[in-house]
């Protein structure tokens, strides 16, 4: 038998379907409209240079629980991915669970936030959010979900201010950056960061891109288009897949000093597990976090591997830690129906439970 | 007849001959010969070419993607299925067809294998990309400058003197830099040469695998996903090697050096025409922003001290209004206090705990 049977009619009548899918998706593409960015409705309740905190509205016949939740999104690429379309957003859902959520949108920083430091971000911008949200609740404590780079940010923050951390969620965050896995961490190895930052100030968003679509070129750049000629067909599908190809390319500039601090300090010398952090003269050691931790991980993940995320377990002084690993990959844990099902309600009852 | 207004036979038909017939006549005027394309092929260009011109640019950029990609899968499948016909060893029709693809790529003249290029030279992909994001810095080609690479070497060796000594050394720290850029971007290429290599290598080692599981591969599309798969299979094990990881970080330090001699020169001249410098906005951000520090940081003690100056207020409030009180009555008193808020307490308790560290470190 030979490996390949592809018969001549065959492979006319895929060429044939192909182009009928073309012919009929570009009406479609041309009446897709505008792509809009999320979908919960949602106010503002703190503004500070390019920052926005907002807080979502729980539909009214849900009963909200008593701590908020504030989500930590990375300064990569923008948050609206948890709340990309009404079927797939982890914010609708865990408001449906009855939490009452918060997030910090970072905006897009430009060459006046170039000075902003690891210890801005965290012990300024962050601390400042969570003590609105303190404010307005009249609580000590709230809950927090840090997203990936945002993450490692909740893990930073939380080992500063623990005492305003009830419950602290990590999801799909690196902690270990040099695992053997981790190819963004090989690539930084031999970078000169502090010349990238000194000729660049701001680190730009399609440097971020060019490195991301570099993770796996060809399917990226390739065969993601001849997929995409499959959903042309179905307004609604075509425009999920255009709704996540606006996400993918909406990459904000990185400011300069925190990008230099973060790959020195993590990508390079893997800071949570050798120490050296300083945030505004204090550092950083997990052990201070002592609140219970749930760490949520993605076993496909190819930009945080799992182990890089697993490496938390036994880093912190929390003595209520858990674990849960989702099969899918690093956008999939958002975005994704069996995310939906599985793991927002799972972080919801977690929190439930240690609320 | 199909009735979608985008997608007519009937018309598509009229069309293609038409140009099939306006292409020939072409090719022979200009005593061209370019290898024919598949009528199918030639289809899909023509309908798109009479089309896009309506399309918006977003939408346009989408359908060129998907034209090209969609060409370059489909001639893959139809050129194996070709080789197939004359040979009953798979691994000779597949290495024919890879090797004609590998012939085609080498054909940068016949702008009808530009699509074919683009799936076939996937090792070129992250040099593609890299050059997208590295603009179109007058270094970005290797070859011109490497072809005279000694002269230029020695030339650059050459001592600066006299009133432009300055500006002369700084140009030539600049052309040092292109050179060196040149070299890494060169270095950066090699590292994928072989990857095409290994990666039909790997092709006939799946399809092996396949035929020895007693399976098939039955269309374009699968033939296409399966040497995608294999080529970032080779492509994610070439790029963890000590030897990438190397090349890699040398070609960003070797741009970014080239870059930032640039915006030195740059900044000079501006400073020469008396306009504000790359280097001294920075230094005005650095400033702004560790004012804006000092400014939080003196807000926050501003508040730590008026919550406690509220709670004294309101202590020395109630020994004033019961002077006379017994020390039973004074404790009474101290509990009806008024509750600071949760953030209140947070920053005084801070607020105490530093001026205890403060008084110890004293």
């Amino acid at each position: 038998m030979q490996p390949f049977n592809i018969r001549p009619d065959k492979l006319s009548q895929e060429m044939t379907d192909y182009s009928r899918k073309l012919g009929k998706g570009v009406h479609n593409l041309m009446n897709a409209g505008e792509i809009d960015e999320g979908v919960t409705p949602r106010v503002e309740v703190y503004r500070e240079d390019k920052l926005c905190l907002y807080r979502y509205q729980a539909p009214s016949s849900v009963v909200q629980k008593q701590t908020p939740l504030l989500i930590v999104y990375a300064l990569v690429n923008r948050p609206y991915m948890t709340d990309i379309q009404e079927d797939r957003s982890t914010i609708k859902n865990l408001l449906d669970h009855g939490q009452d959520v918060y997030l910090v949108d970072w905006g897009y920083p430009d060459e006046a936030d170039r000075s902003l430091t690891m210890d801005d971000y965290i012990n300024g911008y962050i601390d400042r959010c969570v003590d609105v949200i303190r404010e307005r609740h009249n609580i000590d404590k709230i809950n927090i979900l840090g997203i990936c780079q945002g993450g490692s940010f909740s893990l930073c923050y939380s080992s500063l201010h623990q005492d305003k951390v009830k419950n602290l969620v990590t999801m799909v965050t690196p902690v270990d950056f040099k695992t053997p896995d981790n190819m963004l961490s090989a690539w930084v190895q031999q970078m000169d960061v502090d010349l990238l930052v000194d000729t660049l100030g701001n680190i730009p968003g399609d440097m971020l891109n060019w490195t991301f679509l570099s993770l796996k070129p060809f399917a990226l750049t390739g065969q993601k288009y001849i997929g995409m000629a499959d959903v042309l067909e179905d307004e609604t599908k075509l425009k999920n897949f255009l709704r996540m190809e606006k996400w993918i390319f909406d990459s904000p500039d990185q400011a300069g000093e925190t990008f230099r601090q973060f790959i020195k300090d993590f990508y390079q010398n893997n800071a949570f597990l050798n120490g050296g952090t300083d945030l505004g003269g204090q550092q950083v050691d997990l052990k201070n976090i002592t609140c219970p931790v749930l760490n949520v991980f993605a076993e496909h993940d190819h930009l945080v591997p799992p182990a890089a995320s697993k490496a938390l377990k036994g880093l912190t002084g929390s003595q209520d830690y858990t674990e849960l690993c989702f099969p899918g990959g690093h956008i999939g844990i958002y975005v994704s129906g069996k995310a939906q099902a599985q793991v927002t309600p799972a972080i919801s009852d977690w929190l439930d439970e240690h609320s | 007849m199909n009735q979608s207004p985008f997608w007519n036979d009937d018309w598509m038909k009229i069309q293609n001959q038409y140009w099939e017939q306006l292409n020939k006549f072409s090719r022979q005027a200009a005593h061209v010969t370019a290898p024919p394309k598949s009528p199918w092929e030639s289809a899909m260009d023509h309908w798109w070419q009479t089309l896009s011109p309506n399309v918006e640019a977003n939408a346009q950029d989408f359908m060129d993607k998907m034209i090209e990609q969609g060409k370059s899968f489909m001639r893959m499948g139809e050129s194996l299925t070709a080789n197939m016909e004359h040979t009953s060893d798979w691994t000779e029709a597949l290495e024919k067809t890879f090797a004609q693809m590998h012939q085609q790529m080498n054909d940068a003249t016949e702008s009808a294998h530009e699509g074919m290029n683009k799936v076939l030279a996937f090792w070129q992909s992250p040099l593609e990309n890299w050059q997208k994001f590295a603009g179109n810095l007058p270094f970005s080609n290797p070859e011109p400058l490497m072809e005279s690479f000694n002269l230029t070497e020695k030339m650059l060796g050459i001592p600066s003197i006299g009133y432009s000594r300055e500006s002369e050394e700084q140009v030539k720290a600049l052309m040092q830099a292109g050179v060196d850029y040149q070299c890494a971007l060169l270095e950066y290429n090699n590292i994928f040469n072989d990857l095409g290599t290994v990666a039909m290598m790997r092709m006939k080692d799946k399809v092996q695998a396949l035929k020895d599981a007693g399976k098939s591969i039955d269309s374009g599309r699968a033939l296409y996903d399966l040497w995608v798969a294999v080529c970032e299979e080779a492509y994610a094990e070439r790029v963890m090697t000590e030897d990438y990881i190397k090349v890699h970080g040398e070609l960003v330090n070797a741009l970014m050096t080239v870059k930032k001699i640039w915006a030195e020169l740059i900044d000079k001249h501006l400073a020469d025409m008396h306009m504000p410098t790359q280097r001294e906005v920075r230094t005005l951000q650095d400033r702004v922003q560790q004012s804006r520090r000092d400014m939080r940081a003196m807000e926050k003690t501003m508040k730590s001290m008026e919550a406690e100056m509220a709670i004294l207020k309101q202590h020395i409030a109630d020994l004033v209004a019961k002077p006379a009180q017994s020390t039973s009555g004074a404790a009474k008193a101290k509990v009806k206090t008024k509750k600071a808020t949760p953030r209140k307490r947070t920053v005084a308790k801070k607020s105490a705990a530093k001026k205890s560290a403060n008084l110890k470190a004293d």
